[in-house]
Parts: C-alpha cells; structure tokens; sequence
C-alpha cells in the first residue's frame, strides 16, 4: 500500500500515537483490521462553519465540513469554538492517544445553563469521509437528555472526543452507535474510535445507554469521574455484532468524592466470527469512603467462532466501600429455546425473542421514550440480518434435530 | 390419530423407552401411569421432538390431513404447527419475554401455518382473556415475563392457556396434576375437560389417580422400564392405587 504522509494513520504514526499491541490497554485491539479499515483516510479537524436551520428540530449535525443546529436550539444552547481544550479527568488510565490530535483543532463547546427537561440530538454525519471532533459539553443547573447517533455509513470513520461536565444537572446521555441500514451488507471499510470523558460535579447525575450495533471495527472509552459528594454515575451498555467485526467498550468510574455510587451492566450478543470486549475499572481513592460500585456483564455467543472477552478491574484505595463485579458469558439458554420452539414458534424467531429480552434491561434503562423507539427500532431493524444468519446457522449449532 | 411402533430412545447412551407401542384414535384420553423412571416424561420430550433424545429405532406416526406421516422426519416447531402439544412438567422460565408477546407470536405462526388470516390485535386481545377465564388465569399474568415468578399452579394454568390457544389435535400432559393444590387441580382438569372433542386426543401422564377422578380416560397405560406392560380401563387405576407397581 503506497503511504500518503498526510494520512490520517501516518499522521498518528508520525507523532508516536500509535500503540503498541503489548501494551494492556490494547491488548485485544485488532491493529491489522484496524490499519486495513483506517486505509489512507485523511486526518479532517473540527470544521468551523456553522448553519442555523429550521428544517432540523432540537438537532444539531455534524458532519467534515459543517455543524448543522436546529433553530430551536439556538435560544437554548449557547455554541463557541475552544482552542487548545485540555483532559478533564486527570485521575484517568484510559489511553485517549487515538484522540490526541483532535485536541490541537477548534473544539466545539455547547453550554447548557438552566434548561428544564431539554431534549435534543447529536448526529454524525459521513458518507466516505472522515471525521475527527472534539466536542465539549458544559451543562449547569440543567435537566437534560441527550441523544448522541452515529449513523455513518460504508468507507467513512470517525476518531471523536466528547467531554461533558455537569454541575448541578442529571444528564440522561444515549450514545448509539449503529450504520446506515443499507450499508450494513456490503460494510467494509469503517472504523469508529469514540472517547469520552465525563465530569459528574456537585448534585449531578450521570445515566448512559451506550448501544453498539453491528459496526465494522469500533473502539469506545468511557471515563466517568464522580467529582462531588453523592454524585453518581449509571452506565448500561448493550452491543450486538456479526460478521467478522470487531468491537471494544473500556469503561472507567473514578470515585473521587465520599458517598459516589456507580452500576454498570454491559450486555453483549456476538454472531458469525465477530469479537467483542469489555474491559471495565472501577477506581476508588482513599476519601471516597461508602462508595457503592457494581459492574456486571453479560454476554451471548451465538456461533462457535464468536468470541467475548470481559475484563473487570476493582482499585479501591478506601475501607468501607461496597464494591461488587461479575461476569457471566454463555449460549442463550437452550431450554428457552425448546420451550418457545415446541410451540411452534421458528428457531430463528426464537433466538430472536430470546436475544430481544437479554437487550431488553439496557434498553429499558432509556427513560426518554422517543429516544428509546429509535433505538429499540434500529435493533430491531439490525438484528433482522444476525437473525436471518443464524437461521442458516442453526444445524451446524445443533440445536434442531 | 398417533401410532407409535416399537420405539426406542436413548438419553446419553442409556436406554430408557425400549420398545414402546401404542395406538390412540381421535377423540380419547388415554392415562399413562407408572413408576420413577420408566419412561413416561421422556415419551412427551420425544414426541416434542427435544434434541437431547436419541431415537434408535421405530416410527411415530401421526395423522396429518388423512395420512400418517413419521413424526421423527419432522422439526420440532413443525410438530407444534401440526397440533402436537405438550404441557410441561416443569414450564421454563423466560425473563424478558412477554407472556403475552409470546402468546401472540405462537398464535400467530399456527395461523400462519393453518392458512388462516392472523387475528387484529383487538381480537387476539379478546380470545386471550377468555381462555384466560377457563382457567382462572389473572390477566396481570399475561403482561408478566412468560412463567417467571409464577406459583407452580399459576405456570400450569398457563400450560392450559397455551392448549386452549393453539387448539392442538394431540395434547400430551406431562405431571400437569404435580404441585397443585386440591383448588387448582380442579380449575386445571375442567379446563382440560372443556378442551375434550371428537377430534382432539389428549394423553394424561400422572402419578395419582386423583387427576383421574376429574378427567376420566379411556384407557390406562402402565409403563415400566420402558415399556408399556399392562392396559386397561379406568377401574386399573383404583388397583395400582391399592396395590402400587410391584405386582406388575
């Protein structure tokens, strides 16, 4: 492959961001899919050029070359661009090198003060391109749900940091990270390397729904610093993937503040020859005395080749602390299926009940009902090819006679 | 309706059905009895069509539009679409996944595969509370996740629900009498009676004549290590009541 200097993979090469597979952060990271998917896509900063529309409602897009915000939003949310932004949350092990050159472009902050029940959406938007955001969101005295989509489809990537803080504020963040529907047969090339650093300060809460869904190659961190006493932070994931396609959610709650309380429950469906790993830290420092921590994961493997790797991680520094973790991965219980077949009902639609009702606690955990539909719909929509797969699958799994 | 020639079944290399034969014509109940261990919850997982039975030999055959066909050449959920039920010993649980939803999705693939158009959601909401009434099923169960969390009356009352639902040609009950209370047995055997029909067999496996005395077979089966070895009418039921397996 003829190397192009400005790449955005020479580019991280050149500035000695690039990781070494020995070290444990990216232990499980697949370096030559993701040196194949990356290719020689060019490294494209924050772009500058923002419209106000009225064709979007509480909306605001994102795409290489323009941020789109809804009219609506314009009274609500304040926008500026930030030079030079720095890490918020120092106390970090989390690796957000793949990011690093975000930081030297104009990041986007959106400041949020005094907003009652505000809805909105973040959209990526790409079709054969590249984006590389760095996006900080600022929210005080404020009650807010969030909806943050990628949608991206075949041959575009994106390599994103978002920084949230919250002061004050209950933040309900859906962060959903899918692809086009009629991009997910033909899928290829695509890589989503996703950061984010959450900030939860005094008489703030943090509740994320992070969903996975069929990407190519996608990494996630998530670091959530509990800041201030009886800060909390809730993280629920769910990740369903197929084909050869690889993805990585590496969580970390950093209790910092007496009586900060965390849960965590990441859900995972792997098909066909696709992995999946969950690598979650919980960090307690010696003042952050009666933390209660839980992380659970669980996970399906539903072809012989799937693969799931679940890692958790306990640092606890205080003495009185109720900290729990568990890691639970298997076959969908065989039992079920038989019970739902003997009544008739086709193995490919039982796996599929069945597979629907292991999603069915992270999506639940989704508070805003028109965020939850479009969510519970493009699993749905998704699942209907893992599903039609498996169908083909089924006697090679022996589960029918 | 179902002839079943000399059929014998392995579970991990033991033989446990060694030759079994039976005959049941439309419209009877026929009662299999008999001690621990003979066979007779094995005989409803294979004509189900669980994979963790291994047939050796013998046929299953069963009427399908006027011509018997082997069941053993057929898929499980295929078994069901033809109207083979079975209600189980032990109903699983399935956290997750709607009562109701799965009523309707099982409903529906019988429809489907009848030819018959599905009911409106209005229509299948209304059948499914009146058979819900046959068996004095709370309609809070039916929006509760299949099974879990319910007593052991309430799961074969939902059992019951099911075969009133899917209207099957042939009805296996599998212990459906274990576990209930003297009130429940009750509610449970007229919502069996009640299903009782020219064109409908049912086989009752039990341990007690009891049930029997609330659904009154035609026949009396007695399994023994894996075979039937003694058939007879209901007074057989009054004898192995007094006098146990052993004189068999």
């Amino acid at each position: 492959m003829a190397v192009n200097p400005t790449s955005h993979l020479q580019l991280l090469k050149n500035n000695n961001l690039w990781p070494s597979k020995n070290e444990e952060n990216w232990k499980y990271f697949d370096f030559k899919k993701f040196e194949t998917s990356l290719g020689s896509k060019e490294f494209k900063p924050n772009s500058s050029e923002v419209i106000f529309s009225s064709d979007l409602s509480y909306e605001i897009k994102l795409s290489s070359n323009k941020i789109i915000i809804a009219e609506n939003l314009k009274r609500l949310i304040e926008f500026q661009f930030v030079e030079s932004p720095q890490y918020i949350n120092l106390d970090s092990k989390l690796d957000f090198r793949m990011t690093r050159l975000n930081l030297e472009s104009k990041s986007l902050k959106i400041e949020i003060q005094n907003q009652k029940d505000l809805n909105f959406k973040i959209s990526y938007e790409a079709y054969d391109d590249n984006l590389n955001l760095f996006i900080i969101l600022d929210i005080r005295n404020s009650d807010v749900s969030l909806l943050e989509q990628d949608l991206v489809g075949e041959g575009c990537s994106f390599t994103n940091h978002l920084q949230i803080k919250l002061e004050n504020s209950n933040l309900e963040h859906i962060a959903l990270f899918a692809t086009r529907h009629e991009h997910q047969l033909a899928l290829k090339e695509q890589v989503k390397i996703y950061n984010a650093e959450i900030c939860v300060g005094n008489n703030s809460n943090y509740n994320n729904t992070t969903l996975i869904v069929k990407n190519r190659f996608i990494r996630i961190q998530q670091s959530v610093a509990l800041e201030s006493e009886n800060a909390t932070g809730y993280l629920n994931a769910f990740n369903i993937s197929d084909g050869p396609n690889f993805s990585e959610l590496r969580t970390e709650v950093l209790h910092l503040k007496p009586k900060t309380e965390s849960r965590q429950l990441f859900k995972t469906i792997a098909a066909d020859s696709s992995q999946s790993v969950f690598n979650g830290r919980i960090f307690v420092n010696a003042l952050a005395q009666k933390t209660v921590a839980s992380q659970l994961c669980q996970g399906i493997l539903l072809h012989p080749k799937a693969e799931i790797n679940a890692k958790p991680e306990l640092e606890i520094y205080a003495d009185d602390v109720k900290a729990a973790h568990g890691a639970a991965i298997g076959q969908l219980g065989q039992d079920q299926v038989f019970y739902l077949i003997s009544r008739g009902i086709k193995p490919e639609a039982a796996y599929k009940m069945l597979s629907k009702a292991f999603a069915g606690e992270v999506l639940s955990s989704i508070r805003q009902k028109s965020f939850r539909e479009v969510c519970q719909n493009i699993i749905d929509l998704s699942s209907e090819a893992v599903f039609a797969k498996l169908a083909e699958d089924i006697n090679m799994l022996g589960h029918q006679r | 309706m179902l002839e079943i020639k000399d059929l014998k079944v392995n579970i991990e290399d033991k033989e446990v059905l060694k030759g079994l034969n039976l005959k049941i014509n439309p419209g009877e109940v026929h009662a299999i009895m008999g001690p621990n261990g003979s066979g007779k919850s094995t005989f409803s997982k294979v004509l189900a069509g669980h994979p963790d039975y291994k047939v050796t030999s013998g046929e299953i055959n069963y009427e399908i539009n006027f011509k018997f066909k082997n069941l053993l050449e057929m898929e499980a959920y295929e078994r069901a679409l033809e109207g083979v039920f079975i209600a189980y010993q032990y109903p699983i649980e399935i956290p997750g996944v709607s009562n109701y939803e799965f009523l309707r999705a099982s409903f529906n693939a019988v429809c489907k595969h009848q030819g018959t158009e599905e009911l409106s959601d209005v229509d299948f909401e209304i059948l499914v509370m009146k058979k819900a009434k046959l068996v004095e099923l709370n309609p809070s169960f039916l929006y509760r996740s299949l099974n879990e969390g319910f007593s052991g009356g309430e799961k074969k009352r939902n059992e019951i629900l099911q075969m009133a639902l899917l209207a099957p040609r042939l009805c296996i009950l599998d212990e459906t009498d274990s576990g209930l209370d003297i009130d429940s047995l009750k509610i449970v055997s007229e919502g069996v009676n009640s299903l009782r029909s020219e064109d409908r067999s049912i086989v009752l496996i039990t341990h007690y004549q009891r049930l029997l005395d609330y659904i009154q077979p035609d026949f009396i089966h007695v399994f023994k290590n894996g075979r039937i070895v003694k058939t007879g009418d209901k007074s057989l039921a009054l004898e192995l009541e007094s006098k146990g397996y052993d004189w068999l």
